[in-house]
């Protein structure tokens, strides 16, 4: 493990060499091919170390955040060419992967609570340091601040468990049952404001939409998951009280994820949408983790995973006709298969596997999720119908707005495809099928181990 | 005109209105198939209309203004169904439960049983 940790580390001094954006990039691609032949056991920890550790769900979260920070790159190739700091884009890059990597492998709860809250920096800085509007700044204050006041009582949380166990390593964890109430509050909050849950999510949507493509490829791809992996790591010793409390959040996610899903069919502004299709999604996230069943689990995991390739990918194609159009609006942005013919492929591909058409790996995530929920209340089933009848609603009707119809008479010219383009998206994809397979296959394993 | 079953002063606004379409469609294309302009500089041709609506959506929550009709908005529609559907399912659950422990509901009978 400490090996990749080297191997970013050293990457830093590249950043600022001339001529080493593609390098960097590639040698990003490398480290996901070394991490990839890990000598990985799906049903134990494995590499362990005195402060680190790896485990099935730690191994998935490191490589697709090594996956994103590389596709990041490519997609933010107008900044080499603009010689738009792209030095210090490359440094904030590999520090924001070296924070994340640091998050999903240590031991310790306070330097996952360390790395969880310093991985806010570069993305903070990415967004007001290459974001495309003034209202960057306000979205950042939003982004820090929500997280920030959800984190505090976290804090406060570790503090109180290493008082009472004298232990913060999370594998020990498991040993304890820590039946509070106001300690389950605190340890969880910062994770549900970070997924987001509906009434703390408000951040999302201005964080999305005034990020670069970069920024939002991270905070889609991977930022909301480590609310997912906080949850999920704190669960083991808050079992009990959770059984008891699991209602109000399951309840509050399942509805605002309906509204949520409402909500998408009002946005004129592709980006938008695309951030409050993540937020239902998380919703059924959540639920199914609240739900602590293994199915849930399972599920929440795969899901993660999944929409975390899948909306990158998203965001990646709604940037590329932004810098073309200059423009997020649906109302600009229509009829785009009479331009960019193929460039519909992937916006299909991508918003089938959206709305969890098969064979995608958000299909095998929700089923495990509607299973798990429906086995915790047969009344969730409405719900989870209309989240999933919503989500291949708005879905289509951003696949058909921008592709189908009249084009907007008044645009200008514009060069079509770069062939860098096709990379990412052709990457984004392969990533993903890939992983589907990989993903029914180990949930075969899985259910056969069991 | 005014053969047609228009009044005189009907046939002078529409008119007026061709002349003024007419103008406003020429400035269009003249700025559309300028030469000189390309998505570099900006993607399309600018719309006033567009860009006041662009602009209304993207400040739309700073000129909301909490009053008793959005108060009372809010806790009908979000409030009421959360609360209703959460009574729903903890009565659902209770019962499941109750039927268990008094023995009802046999184990080969519970669904999901190794979800």
């Amino acid at each position: 493990m400490m090996k990749f940790l080297f191997m970013m580390i050293f990457m830093i001094p590249l950043c600022f060499m001339k001529n080493m954006f593609w390098l960097v990039q590639m040698m990003l691609f490398f480290m996901m091919f070394l991490f990839m032949n890990l000598n990985l056991n799906i049903m134990c920890f494995f590499n362990m170390s005195y402060m680190s550790y790896c485990d099935i769900i730690s191994f998935g979260l490191i490589l697709l955040s090594i996956w994103i920070c590389s596709l990041m790159i490519m997609a933010s190739e107008s900044l080499f060419k603009l010689n738009f700091y792209f030095n210090f884009f490359l440094f904030n890059v590999i520090f924001l992967l070296i924070m994340l990597y640091l998050t999903f492998s240590v031991l310790n709860l306070l330097l996952f609570y360390f790395f969880f809250e310093a991985s806010l920096i570069p993305t903070l800085l990415l967004i007001i340091g290459w974001g495309y509007q003034p209202e960057r700044i306000q979205a950042g204050m939003y982004l820090l601040f929500y997280t920030l006041f959800g984190s505090l009582p976290l804090l406060m949380g570790i503090i109180y468990i290493f008082n009472d166990l004298n232990t913060m390593t999370i594998y020990f964890l498991k040993f304890f049952n820590m039946n509070m109430y106001l300690l389950y509050i605190s340890m969880i909050f910062a994770f549900l404001v970070k997924m987001p849950m509906y009434f703390v999510h408000l951040w999302l949507p201005k964080a999305h939409v005034e990020a670069p493509v970069s920024g939002s490829m991270i905070l889609a791809g991977i930022m909301l998951k480590l609310g997912g992996y906080g949850l999920l790591r704190v669960m083991i010793f808050l079992q009990e009280v959770n059984l008891k409390l699991n209602y109000i959040w399951i309840i509050i996610s399942l509805v605002g994820g309906l509204f949520i899903s409402m909500k998408c069919f009002c946005q004129v502004d592709m980006k938008s949408l695309i951030a409050y299709s993540s937020v239902a999604h998380m919703s059924m996230v959540i639920g199914g983790i609240m739900v602590m069943n293994y199915w849930g689990f399972i599920g929440s995991y795969i899901l993660m995973i999944s929409h975390g390739l899948c909306s990158s990918g998203m965001f990646c194609l709604a940037n590329i006709n932004y810098e073309r159009l200059h423009s997020r609006s649906l109302y600009i942005n229509s009829g785009m298969m009479n331009f960019m013919p193929s460039m519909s492929l992937w916006w299909f591909l991508l918003l089938s596997s959206n709305m969890a058409a098969p064979p995608s790996l958000n299909l095998l995530g929700e089923i495990s999720l509607i299973n798990s929920l429906v086995s915790w209340s047969n009344i969730s089933m409405i719900l989870l119908m209309m989240i999933s009848f919503f989500s291949a609603g708005y879905s289509l009707y951003l696949y058909s707005y921008i592709q189908h119809g009249k084009y907007f008479q008044g645009l200008y010219s514009f060069y079509v495809w770069f062939i860098s383009w096709v990379f990412i998206i052709i990457f984004a994809l392969i990533s993903f099928k890939y992983d589907n397979f990989k993903g029914w296959f180990y949930f075969y394993l899985i259910l056969n181990k069991k | 005109m005014s053969g047609y079953g228009f009044s005189e002063t009907d046939c002078k606004i529409i008119l007026k209105q061709i002349e003024r379409r007419a103008k406003f469609r020429q400035e269009f294309l003249k700025l559309k198939s300028d030469p000189c302009k390309h998505s570099q500089e900006a993607g399309y041709v600018f719309d006033p209309a567009i860009q006041r609506f662009l602009s209304m959506k993207s400040c739309q929550v700073e000129y909301f203004k909490p009053c008793f009709r959005t108060a009372r908005f809010a806790i009908l529609t979000i409030i009421v169904p959360m609360c209703t559907l959460g009574v729903l399912i903890w009565n659902d659950r209770t019962e499941r439960e109750q039927k268990i422990r008094r023995g009802e509901l046999r184990y080969k009978d519970r669904l999901f049983k190794l979800a």
